[in-house]
């Protein structure tokens, strides 16, 4: 999704991204050790317009909760920049960016853990928004309405967590991101831990509230037919690189890269004759097992899975380029097979 | 300072965040007054404080009025309990005695808190580099000799016991910053500490608001205990001379006074020695109590396995025996005992060489059927009717002993969690070689090699590395595969595998799938596997069986229940999936299902789907429906044939559409639910 030079330009006249990350990389620990390791997140950029919903996809160590935590402020980033709204917020403490951009709320993927236990869900929600200023009454009148935005009762502020079940609660965290109205969200896997039903249920939610309230979603999350679901652009990552992206519909239907084939091929669909089908193709493209032998610090990550890998794989890391509509990070783009 | 206690507290606090506990703990009766040592320390602790601060006004003599014609005196209606060598009041000293060491040793806990707490509180959110600085202060208050300083600013200072007694305040904070910063820290792991983090809070608040709350049982227990400490600390330096000069009396001088009529008058000790150790002991018993949350249940449900009612239910299953069945399962209840039942009526029949699958959402059963198959329930839960046939055999109702020797021989077992079900102290080659010997009968040397072999079975190729590696060093699908096979190291005919891919990246998952399909190709054996990934069913069933609420609503072969799914749950379920078949749009809405599953113990007489059905008609919520056949297995619903005449679906039903639909009345009561889940 880098941008080219011409539609840097033209951005002053465009309205500004919602949520703009441009070159970020993010290294845990300090020190040379850190240094000479592979960063968790490498040179990742997106954007997202507002109303949009970008999707950000990966398996785990692929460093999208990573991105996730830098552009929340939980995580310092050690290189690049995060703007909301045109904003330049990488360097912000949190309590700087709470009081001047209000605008980037989270959603997390634990239900059970993401909701203090002590305090009931009236003081959980009314918290944000007395920080803003809203007096008492009106925090909790907004509280209310948040809760029945998200389909559940507004007397529910005078319970407690332990009383609901996971999908409730995780509508409960999603009405705490929703009670400032904010204009970004970042969902970390928001219905990962949620049953097929509750999850369909909370997937509905989310995208109806996207589309009452022009929301800009940064989706992210493991499984791509959810990320179908609700994105309308998808971000593949690998060891901390962008390895694809696009239009979610290109990215999950015609895959670029082989490693978003090797995802996309691997998940596997609930009807019997087809999953076979796909198996059998999975098989026959030979895609190497999860092997713990880690990529030369120079070529491109996924070489030692990729069936497709030459010696300019190993040697240099592909650019992204675009092709079609998705930009790839793969030299042989043009070879990896169809579904 | 035991670090039992808390290991005891932070488990059960974790506990707190799961679903199930009636409201909040405390709004009635705080939980640690409702056990006998809780009450009594409470009590006690209460009493003494509050005897010992109204002293002055209470006691019937001064502390150094004498009585001398009734020196050494036993209890009696003018003293209580007794006099001293010099005739004094014994009743009258002891408690006007109480308040300096019970306040003395509450600067103690005080001091120790103030620093340790605040200081590990600071250290858990400025991270490792400050955590750095702060532990080895802590090494080096830790190295101190404390008895010795503390005599050394007694001989500086002189007795002034509140100031020593902060004095040890602050050396004892060492030890409460070394056990509250691996509490603190792994509260600020929580993600609703992020997420204040996030709405901007300051750091004091988070850490008031959101962190120490929730270290508030180990905080209790803690300060409890090092009362107690502190309590004996006073009376030990006051024994040694170091207290109030006399007549002015403390517990520790009494006690000291009193040894030296130990022989001639015994019970000059008792009245004092009992004040002290009782107060001790009471702190103690108070932690004790707050320690315990949450382990009451626990400790009540322990019982032995009850032998099940066989065929107490009467068979209502009308199929016929399957001869050709390895496994065969007829109408299996499963319930807590004395509660609730958990499964009722499963009937399920196992080819050799087949793949069943059990599938449903969480808290339908599934786990617990499965379970049932090895004779491992939790405690506390039990089969209570029905029958369990491995080739031919019933293992429903026998001896733990002979289910043992099926157990992980002919039957074995491989679970969700591939890095919990590994023992992290030992190497791989010593956790395959142990169960191969056993099994086997073979030697140390053989026992390796068949492990090697084994590993190679299951796709592992560099055998001899993995063998000499620990759990921690494989990645989650490795450890998988020797999850795998050590499940295959007895030679079982019966694989139960519970959701064996579920916490794996979906590449991994592929890849262990395949492993699982070639096994049974290659050896015939069977497999049982729990799934909630409809996905999953499919690409290795062979035969699939929905479960709801406790029962099996549809079976078949896995082409006919997922390509033509007739339950209305196992077509809600297909349409709530988000993967759609390729070359189909993706869906603006998925259809979703109204509500949660009802817990054990709320079921319907009727059918348990009905109150979710978009097809449920007043019959459906009058009985419970029957076991029509339908196609390759059966289908348990009044109404399946027809709806499947009028083609009606789940997908196809007008209903699903409207945005409020699913979300409204699915939610309008918060019903608490029963954590049977997950």
């Amino acid at each position: 999704m880098t941008a080219p030079a011409g539609a840097a330009a033209a951005s002053s006249v465009l309205p500004a991204p919602a949520l703009e990350v441009r070159d970020l990389v993010v290294r845990y620990g300090r020190g040379r050790k850190a240094r000479s390791s592979p960063p968790a997140v490498d040179r990742v950029s997106f954007e997202i317009a507002p109303g949009e919903t970008l999707g950000l996809v990966g398996e785990s160590g692929s460093g999208k909760s990573t991105i996730g935590k830098a552009v929340l402020g939980l995580q310092p980033p050690s290189a690049g920049t995060v703007r909301v709204h045109g904003q330049d917020i990488t360097g912000m403490s949190l309590r700087e960016r709470s009081r001047r951009v209000a605008d980037l709320r989270v959603v997390f993927q634990d239900p059970y853990s993401s909701l203090n236990p002590t305090r009931t869900i009236g003081q959980t929600l009314v918290e944000p928004l007395r920080l803003m200023g809203v007096t008492g009454a009106e925090a909790l009148q907004r509280a209310r309405s948040g809760l029945e935005s998200v389909g559940l009762p507004g007397d529910a502020v005078d319970r407690y967590p332990t009383q609901f079940s996971g999908g409730q609660r995780q509508r409960i965290a999603i009405a705490r991101a929703l009670v400032c109205d904010p204009k970004v969200i970042v969902l970390d896997e928001p219905v990962s831990a949620l049953d097929l039903s509750t999850q369909a249920q909370v997937l509905n939610l989310l995208a109806d509230l996207r589309d009452q309230r022009g929301l800009s979603l940064l989706f992210i999350a493991h499984d791509l037919g959810v990320v179908r679901f609700l994105s309308q652009r998808t971000v593949v990552l690998y060891r901390g690189q962008v390895m694809e992206s696009g239009p979610a519909e290109a990215v999950g239907l015609t895959p670029r890269h082989p490693y978003t084939l090797a995802l996309t091929a691997a998940a596997p669909v609930p009807r019997p004759g087809e999953q076979a089908a796909r198996r059998n193709a999975r098989e026959a493209a030979g895609f190497g097992a999860a092997s713990t032998a880690s990529p030369g610090a120079t070529g491109c990550p996924f070489v030692p899975r990729c069936p497709l890998s030459t010696d300019v794989c190993v040697e240099q890391r592909p650019p992204l380029r675009l092709i079609d509509q998705s930009s790839t990070a793969c030299h042989h783009a043009e070879r990896v097979p169809s579904l | 300072m035991s670090a039992l206690p808390l290991d005891a507290a932070a488990n059960t606090d974790l506990d707190a965040g799961r679903p199930g506990r009636p409201g909040r703990p405390g709004r009635r009766l705080p939980y640690f007054l409702r056990r006998p040592g809780g009450v009594f320390g409470a009590t006690w602790l209460a009493f003494v404080v509050l005897a010992s601060l109204t002293a002055p006004w209470w006691v019937p003599y001064g502390v150094a009025e004498q009585d001398l014609s009734n020196r050494l005196a036993l209890p009696s209606a003018d003293h209580w309990l007794g006099t001293d060598p010099l005739g004094r009041d014994l009743l009258s000293r002891i408690f006007s005695a109480g308040a300096e060491p019970l306040l003395a040793a509450g600067i103690t806990v005080l001091v120790a808190f103030g620093i340790g707490l605040t200081m590990a509180l600071i250290a858990a959110e400025r991270g490792p580099r400050v955590e750095r600085v702060s532990s080895r202060l802590a090494e080096v208050l830790l190295a101190l000799p404390s008895t010795i300083l503390l005599l050394a600013v007694i001989g500086a200072i002189g007795v002034r016991i509140f100031i020593v007694m902060a004095v040890l305040g602050v050396m004892i904070s060492a030890g409460v910053y070394r056990v509250m910063l691996g509490v603190a820290k792994s509260v600020r792991q929580r993600l609703y500490v992020d997420a204040a983090r996030v709405n901007g809070l300051s750091s004091l608040r988070v850490n008031l608001v959101h962190v120490l709350p929730s270290m508030g049982t180990v905080v209790a227990v803690q300060a409890a205990q090092l009362y107690g400490i502190g309590l004996l600390i006073v009376a030990g330096l006051a024994f040694l001379g170091f207290g109030p000069a006399e007549p002015q009396p403390s517990w520790g001088f009494m006690i000291q006074d009193a040894s030296s009529y130990v022989f001639s008058n015994p019970w000059l000790l008792v009245p004092t020695g009992v004040v002290l150790a009782l107060t001790v002991v009471a702190a103690n018993e108070l932690a004790d109590a707050i320690a315990s949350r949450g382990s009451v249940a626990r400790t009540t449900v322990r019982r032995r396995r009850s032998p099940a009612r066989v065929g107490a239910t009467g068979s209502a299953d009308p199929r016929p025996a399957d001869p050709g069945a390895v496994l065969d399962v007829r109408d299996l209840h499963i319930s807590v005992d004395d509660g609730p039942a958990l499964v009722t009526g499963v009937s399920f029949a196992l080819q050799p060489g087949r793949v069943l699958g059990l599938v449903g959402e969480s808290g339908c059963g599934k786990t617990m059927t499965a379970r049932s198959l090895m004779g491992l329930l939790p405690d506390g839960v039990s089969v209570s009717g029905g029958s369990i046939r491995w080739q031919g055999r019933e293992l429903v109702g026998v001896s733990e002993k002979d289910l043992s020797a099926v157990r992980g021989r002919d039957i074995a077992m491989i679970s969700q969690e591939p890095m919990v079900a590994l023992d992290p102290m030992f190497s791989v080659a010593y956790q395959l070689t142990q169960p191969i010997r056993r099994f086997r009968g073979v030697g140390r040397g053989e026992a390796r090699q068949i492990a090697a072999q084994l590993l190679r079975q299951v796709g592992i190729v560099d055998g001899e590395r993995v063998l000499k590696s620990y759990p921690h060093q494989l990645s989650g699908g490795m450890a998988q595969r020797v999850c795998i096979a050590l499940a295959l190291t007895g030679e079982p005919r019966l694989l139960i595998a519970d959701e064996p891919t579920t916490a794996l990246d979906v590449t991994v998952q592929a890849e262990i799938l395949s492993l699982l399909r070639a096994l049974v190709r290659d050896t015939g054996l069977s497999v049982v596997i729990v799934s909630h990934d409809l996905g999953v069913v499919a690409d290795i069933c062979d035969d699939v069986a929905v479960m709801y609420a406790g029962t099996v609503v549809e079976d078949g072969t896995a082409a006919a229940v997922l390509d033509e799914p007739a339950h209305p749950y196992t077509q809600a379920l297909l349409a709530a999936n988000p993967h759609v078949a390729d070359g189909e749009p993706v869906p603006t809405r998925l259809a979703s299902i109204d509500g949660t599953v009802p817990p054990p113990g709320e079921w319907p007489t009727g059918c348990r789907f009905a109150s979710r059905c978009l097809f449920a008609q007043e019959q459906c919520t009058q009985r419970f429906p029957s076991v029509p056949a339908h196609g390759s297995g059966s289908v348990l619903c009044t109404r399946v044939e027809e709806l499947s005449r009028a083609d009606v679906t789940w997908m196809s039903a007008p209903t699903t559409g409207p945005a409020g639909h699913e979300t409204a009345p699915a939610t309008a009561q918060p019903a608490p639910t029963v954590g049977v889940s997950r």
